[in-house]
Parts: C-alpha cells; sequence; structure tokens
C-alpha cells in the first residue's frame, strides 16, 4: 500500500472530528454577537459614490465652460456669445503681455460682419476703429525687432485681405478706406526710402 | 455551490450578517477540524475556529474572489492563528491523538487491524513539520485544490505541488522502517 492510500485511510478518522453539539448550536449566536456592524464600509462607499460624482459634476461645468469659450471664439459683435470673447481675451493679452490677440481677433470680426448680408454697418465702424487703436496699442508694447517684424507682416495680410473685402464690398469701402489708404503711403515711404538709400550709394 | 457562495460572500461583504452566518454553517466544520488536529485541544480548537471567522469578517470588505477562494482566505487565517498560538505556546505536542473524542463506528477487530497502521502514519506525520503537517491536511483530508492550498500559503501552484512531493517521500522514508 502506497503513502497516498494510508493517508486516504487515515483520512476516514480526521473526517469523524467534530466540534461539540454545543458548540455547533450556540456558536453562531455567539460569534454574531461579537461582529462589528460593518460602518465604514458603507461610509466608504458612500465617500466614494459622493467623491466620484462631485468629479463627474465638476467635469461637466469645466466641459461646459470651455465649450462655451471654444464656441465665443468665432462671435461677432452682437452675438450672444461675443461678451466671453472678450473675457477671454482680456485674460489672453494679460498672460502675454500685449494686445495681439486683439488685433487678431477685431480683423476676423471686420470680415465677418463685412461678409454678413445684413451688415451692422454701426458694429464695422466700431469694430474699424477698434482695430487701429489696438494696432498703435501693439505697437508700442512690442519692444523686440524680431516679434515686431512679425507683427507688421501680420498687418500687412490684415490689410490685404481689407482690400479685397472693400473691392468686393464697394459701399464699405470708405470705412476701410483709413486701414488700407495707410498701407499705401506706408508702401509709399518705403519705396521712397529704398531710392534715396540707392541714390546714396551711388 | 461555488456560485452560491460567491453571492453569499458578495452579500456578507456588503454587511449582511446571514449570510456570513451561512457561510458560518459552511465551513466550520473544516475549519474546526483543521485546527483541531493542529491543537489537539477541543476548547482551544473552538476559540481559533472562532476567531478565524471573527477575522475574517473584519478583512472580508477587502477580501476579492479574485484573488481566491473564501475557502482558501478562511484556512490562511486559521493557519495564521495556529501559527500564533504556537508561537505564543513555543511547545508542541508530540502525540497526534485527534480521534480520541470520536466515538468510533469501527469494531474492535477491525480496529485492531487497521489500529496499528494507522498510527504509524499519524506518528509518521507529528515528525513533520507544521507547515508541511498542514499541507498534507489540506490536501489529502480536506481535498482542497492545488490553487486553493498556494492561496492558503501565499505559495506558487506549482512550488506547493512539488512540497507536497516532497513531504510524501520524506514521509516515506520515515515510515520506511514500519513497513
Amino acid at each position: 500500500m502506497n503513502i497516498e492510500s494510508k493517508l486516504t485511510n487515515l483520512k476516514i478518522d480526521y473526517l469523524k472530528i467534530e466540534p461539540s453539539t454545543s458548540f455547533l448550536n450556540n456558536g453562531w449566536k455567539n460569534l454574531s454577537n461579537h461582529l462589528e456592524p460593518r460602518k465604514t464600509h458603507k461610509f466608504w462607499l458612500m465617500w466614494r459614490w459622493s467623491f466620484t460624482t462631485a468629479t463627474l459634476v465638476l467635469l461637466l461645468i469645466a466641459g461646459s465652460i470651455f465649450g462655451l469659450f471654444q464656441g465665443a471664439k468665432a462671435a461677432l459683435p452682437g452675438d450672444r456669445l461675443y461678451p466671453l470673447k472678450r473675457i477671454s481675451e482680456n485674460v489672453i493679452s494679460k498672460t502675454q503681455g500685449n494686445d495681439q490677440i486683439k488685433v487678431e481677433n477685431r480683423a476676423h470680426e471686420i470680415i465677418g460682419l463685412v461678409k454678413e448680408k445684413q451688415k451692422d454697418q454701426q458694429a464695422i465702424d466700431k469694430t474699424v476703429k477698434e482695430y487701429q487703436e489696438n494696432v498703435n496699442k501693439v505697437t508700442e508694447q512690442i519692444k523686440q525687432p524680431e516679434k515686431q517684424q512679425e507683427f507688421e507682416k501680420k498687418v500687412e495680410e490684415h490689410k490685404q485681405e481689407f482690400q479685397k473685402l472693400s473691392e468686393e464690398n464697394p459701399e464699405i469701402e470708405k470705412d476701410l478706406h483709413e486701414i488700407t489708404q495707410r498701407k499705401t503711403e506706408d508702401k509709399q515711404e518705403e519705396v521712397k526710402k529704398e531710392s534715396e538709400k540707392s541714390s546714396e550709394e551711388d | 455551490m461555488t456560485d452560491e457562495i460567491s453571492v453569499l460572500v458578495k452579500n456578507a461583504q456588503n454587511g449582511d450578517t446571514q449570510a456570513f452566518g451561512s457561510l458560518y454553517s459552511l465551513f466550520l466544520r473544516k475549519i474546526y477540524r483543521f485546527v483541531y488536529f493542529m491543537v489537539e485541544s477541543e476548547t482551544l480548537a473552538e476559540d481559533i475556529a472562532q476567531n478565524t471567522f471573527v477575522k475574517a469578517w473584519k478583512a472580508l470588505p477587502v477580501f476579492s474572489q479574485k484573488k481566491g477562494t473564501f475557502q482558501a482566505y478562511l484556512f490562511s487565517i486559521a493557519r495564521n492563528l495556529v501559527m500564533d498560538h504556537f508561537r505564543q505556546k513555543k511547545t508542541i505536542s508530540v502525540d497526534l491523538d485527534f480521534v480520541t473524542n470520536i466515538e468510533s463506528s469501527e469494531n474492535i477487530e477491525e480496529q485492531t487491524i487497521n489500529g496499528e497502521e494507522k498510527q504509524q502514519v499519524k506518528q509518521a506525520i507529528n515528525k513533520l513539520d507544521d507547515k508541511e503537517k498542514q499541507m498534507i491536511i489540506l490536501r489529502y483530508f480536506e481535498e482542497l485544490p492545488m490553487g486553493d492550498i498556494a492561496k492558503t500559503f501565499t505559495m506558487e501552484e506549482g512550488a506547493v505541488r512539488v512540497r507536497i512531493f516532497r513531504i510524501l517521500r520524506k514521509l516515506k522514508e520515515i515510515l520506511g522502517g514500519k513497513i
């Protein structure tokens, strides 16, 4: 007989080990009195549930605010979300240290307003004025020559777009005249300076 | 049965004492036998068995059925309590007379035939260390799957197989001169 069969034989005796009848009858009764109610577990579950809910609500609010600001990016003067756009651009210009974002936004607004079927003349005038003011401001704010050049390039691009617009919409030519005219004057001055330089060199 | 236990465990984890009561009824005899075999005292075995369930209840919220069965979880607690008892006592009884409180149904003649051989095996088991003895009980008397034994001893299943193989060889060697 191998060892495993011997152990199996012994198992019969092992399985005869029984707790006393009094222990079998009263064991659970005694034990159930010693079991602590599971408050901490319930509290933990409740806390976890509240935390998850709060996080979800916060994420939802943050997402909605972010979505609103993203939506406000394309808003034009008179739109419901336009005030949000102004708030966000104020924050951005403060963090950047200059009003370049305002110039960019006003330029897009001018284009947007002109392209609208029912043109709001008052809004166009106001935006053109603000655009001009912000360009002057930024020119003073930017000190680094590299950045100045970059900004000038950007303004030049805007002017080209405005000129195109005034050609397509003769009725607003007058409004954009000041900006586009300035560009022509600037170019003329540049050409003049260059010709002077070349004559001096000769 | 496994599904039923699984549901009872889940309910007990949520604080259902009645579900825990059902688990108690299902496993009490097994735990008591295992403990009694080791400590050889009825009172002590009852105390340790009760403490096993108290500890199981306390730690139940962090118990995961994915990591092992409830049976392995109970045996693991019981085993630790037995080891704690031995550490405190520092002396382990040599005799293994675990059938003294049982009324045997065998007649005297049968007892005489089997008695001597069983006694030899009992003595051989007594010569094993505590861990080895517990492994033999769980594997050959309680017939626990290897996976459950591995969880009880926090070992790899393969390591348990090797260990049990060695224990059997050791038992054969002990019994060698007597068979």
